[in-house]
């Protein structure tokens, strides 16, 4: 079996509070190789962003537990590691960007202290050596006048600016994976564009693995090689890109896909959001957690757990009725039509 | 940073003059015996003795006269019109012209004859006082005569004791225990603040909260007399005389320190309270920001992050407020220097008061409002230092 670059076994995390217990993470299993973009979508609270922090070993623990499975990096146990095991990881081996750029750049140190910080600790520089690659790094990651810029504090960046700064402060040491969490959701749509188009770029010079989580799928469509959609903790299907754009095998993915406003609408046209909320991560329904808001769900659905599974090919889903003949997106939409 | 001191400076003219102004209108109207009486005890004054003795003292003119006289004392610039008419030799001798009275001091005093040359002139200044202003520390202007003074404080109604005098004794006990205190709070209070904070729900999280809920609560003076009660006297009997303090035969150097133990504690008691809760509160609140995360995704140390990261943000309101605390101990610790007999310049300020001694009033609250300013510009410069975005004049947020 050759090795992967990051492979994560059934992870669940749980977090422990007073109500009860929260399965924020209930059961994900991927696998990760270099180059590779994978994408991460689902609503709030579906667990995308906690099983990226899990992998860090940035959830508060307690109240939060890993309860069962694995992240495997280069074959090492992430979840196990001591302290200082991780902390040679984060950042050297694996850096992530968050969402807020406007909160995740500490306010009282210059830009270039923060890009240049990694590289000190990691790589055993001087504060001048790594100010004079934080200026390349700010270079390379766009941001004009790096050699003054470097000097500059937080707040005189745009939301941009700073995200870009997150970024370079992210490759600072050439990690084998780098973790967006939801990159773009608190920047302007323009800005948006640009950033994953920095991401690819430096994806292409580099040779590195994203793992790229979102809520908006329009993001994921034109970066990532495989996706996977996650609902309630746990993953619901799993696909190439075109496997899942092209021929989506759950109800929930058909959903996130008619949501998306299409091109060409006018105020008038009918938006098609799925009907219903998250359920609650303590009190998840029996069954299929989606079936409360499935239009498709049968009897079955609702005691019945589905598994994630092999349909056609790698391409899986937590679907009972997935792979049936006819229950596919298009067809499922036309019998409606016809009806 | 020039500018942004400069700036914080010139605020300070009208803060100034404002609490001065304040003091003097409070003096004026504050009912009770007058200095006078206070002064000669209980014997019944001859009218013409206290007038005079009032004339003396700059007293039988009214308070916006005795402000001037006041304001023109401070100033280090003094400044004299000669109008340059020939006088008698008896009137050549130029006078001080603010004794007059209805006469607000701060236009330019006006003397007949002409600038004098050379000499030394002896001249009465409005607090009484012979001076002696010699032609050298002059600077003559046309028909301005300015001279640089050192600033005066005016003389005790008491005792007749120069004030700068009586200051120059207190102040440094009150500069003593203040730095004393402030020193017990900084270590105390930013200690407990930041171990409670990271040991949240700990023991020792636990005892912090409590101990500074009880301090916040206790009355100082109470306080005092506990520590005194239970160092002094009952540490005492425990120990078989051994050990307690303060320790007898103290002496030199040593025992001016010895003796500064408990006021310090008594003094900073409340305020570290209120700096540990204050740390805690504000780290507590900075450990559960983004950038916090950041700093640990990057792959920093739990004491990297801590240290470098977070302290330096949750710092900047402990820095406020133990800054602004030492401003209020350096305005004297008037119960503290009561129940521990400290001479100190609040004790000092607090009998001037009972005594109507206004000198010693004004002259003690100016010393105070300097410091004060003093401080809170460290403070201010200091804030700039820890927040860039206060240096520069602002930003978003």
């Amino acid at each position: 079996m050759t090795e992967h670059l990051l492979e994560v076994r059934d992870l669940k995390m749980h977090f422990f509070t007073r109500d009860g217990v929260v399965k924020a993470v209930d059961g994900v299993s991927y696998v990760l190789d270099k180059g590779e973009t994978l994408g991460v979508v689902g609503e709030s609270g579906s667990g995308k962003s906690v099983h990226a922090l899990t992998m860090m070993q940035l959830v508060p623990m307690p109240p939060g537990k890993v309860v069962g499975g694995d992240v495997l990096f280069r074959g090492r146990s992430l979840v196990s590691m001591s302290d200082e095991q991780i902390r040679r990881i984060r950042g050297n081996d694996i850096a992530m960007i968050f969402q807020d750029p406007m909160t995740s750049l500490n306010p009282v140190y210059r830009v270039g202290h923060q890009v240049g910080e990694p590289l000190v600790v990691h790589k055993g520089m001087s504060w001048k050596e790594a100010e004079t690659r934080a200026v390349e790094l700010l270079r390379l990651v766009g941001i004009p006048h790096p050699e003054q810029r470097v000097r500059d504090y937080p707040y005189q960046f745009s939301g941009g600016m700073r995200q870009r700064a997150m970024i370079a402060m992210a490759l600072a040491c050439d990690p084998d994976i780098l973790i967006a969490d939801e990159p773009t959701t608190a920047l302007d749509v323009t800005i948006q564009a640009q950033i994953i188009e920095l991401m690819q770029e430096i994806q292409q010079r580099t040779g590195n693995a994203i793992i790229m989580i979102t809520h908006d799928l329009g993001v994921v469509a034109d970066v990532a090689d495989r996706i996977l959609v996650m609902y309630a903790g746990r993953p619901v299907e799993f696909g190439t890109t075109d496997e899942v754009f092209y021929r989506p095998l759950h109800p929930y993915t058909w959903g996130l896909m008619d949501s998306i406003p299409a091109h060409g609408m006018t105020e008038k046209s009918e938006l098609h959001p799925i009907k219903g909320q998250p359920p609650s991560l303590i009190y998840v329904p029996p069954g299929c957690a989606f079936s409360p808001r499935c239009p498709y769900a049968q009897e079955r659905c609702f005691t019945e757990e589905p598994l994630l599974r092999a349909v056609d090919g790698d391409h899986s889903s937590a679907c009972h009725f997935a792979g049936e003949p006819g229950f596919t997106k298009s067809e499922v939409a036309l019998a409606e039509v016809t009806a | 940073m020039f500018q942004y001191i400069v700036r914080r400076i010139l605020q300070f003219i009208p803060v100034f003059l404002g609490v001065t102004l304040l003091l003097f209108l409070t003096a004026n109207f504050l009912p009770g015996a007058d200095p006078i009486q206070l002064k000669m005890g209980e014997k019944a004054i001859d009218p013409a003795t206290k007038a005079r003795l009032l004339k003396d003292l700059g007293l039988d003119r009214p308070w916006y006269a005795q402000y001037g006289d006041y304001l023109s004392s401070l100033s280090p610039i003094h400044i004299e019109y000669y109008d340059g008419s020939t006088a008698t030799d008896d009137s050549k001798q130029p006078k001080d012209t603010f004794p007059q009275t209805g006469k607000v001091a701060l236009v330019i005093p006006r003397v007949s004859g002409p600038f004098p040359e050379d000499g030394a002139i002896n001249v009465t200044n409005s607090w009484g006082k012979v001076v002696t202003r010699g032609a050298s520390g002059r600077w003559r202007l046309g028909n301005l005569a300015i001279e640089f003074d050192p600033p005066d404080l005016g003389t005790s109604i008491y005792n007749g004791r120069r004030v700068t005098d009586i200051l120059g004794e207190t102040y440094p006990y009150t500069v003593r225990l203040a730095i004393c205190a402030i020193i017990v709070e900084i270590i105390v209070g930013i200690g407990a603040g930041v171990i409670s904070a990271t040991k949240k729900g700990s023991f020792l999280d636990v005892l912090v909260t409590l101990s500074t809920s009880i301090l916040v609560a206790l009355p100082v003076f109470w306080l005092g007399i506990m520590l005194q009660y239970a160092f002094g006297i009952w540490l005492k009997d425990l120990t078989g005389a051994r050990f307690y303090l303060p320790p007898t035969g103290a002496s030199g150097e040593f025992a001016s320190w010895v003796y500064l133990i408990l006021p310090a504690i008594t003094l900073a008691a409340v305020s570290t309270a209120y700096a540990a809760r204050i740390m805690r509160s504000q780290l507590l609140e900075v450990i559960g920001q983004d950038y916090i995360r950041t700093a640990y995704a990057k792959g920093l140390s739990r004491r990297k992050v801590l240290w470098g990261h977070a302290m330096k943000n949750a710092m900047i309101p402990v820095v406020t407020f133990i800054g602004l605390d030492f401003g209020a101990m350096l305005s004297g610790a008037i119960l503290t220097e009561t129940v521990y007999n400290w001479p100190g310049v609040g004790y000092t300020i607090y009998r001037a008061i009972v005594g109507r001694d206004f000198p010693i009033v004004y002259g003690g609250v100016t010393v105070i409002l300097f410091a004060v300013m003093f401080v809170n510009l460290l403070v201010d410069v200091s804030y700039a230092f820890l927040d860039p975005r206060i240096r520069f004049g602002g930003g978003e947020q």
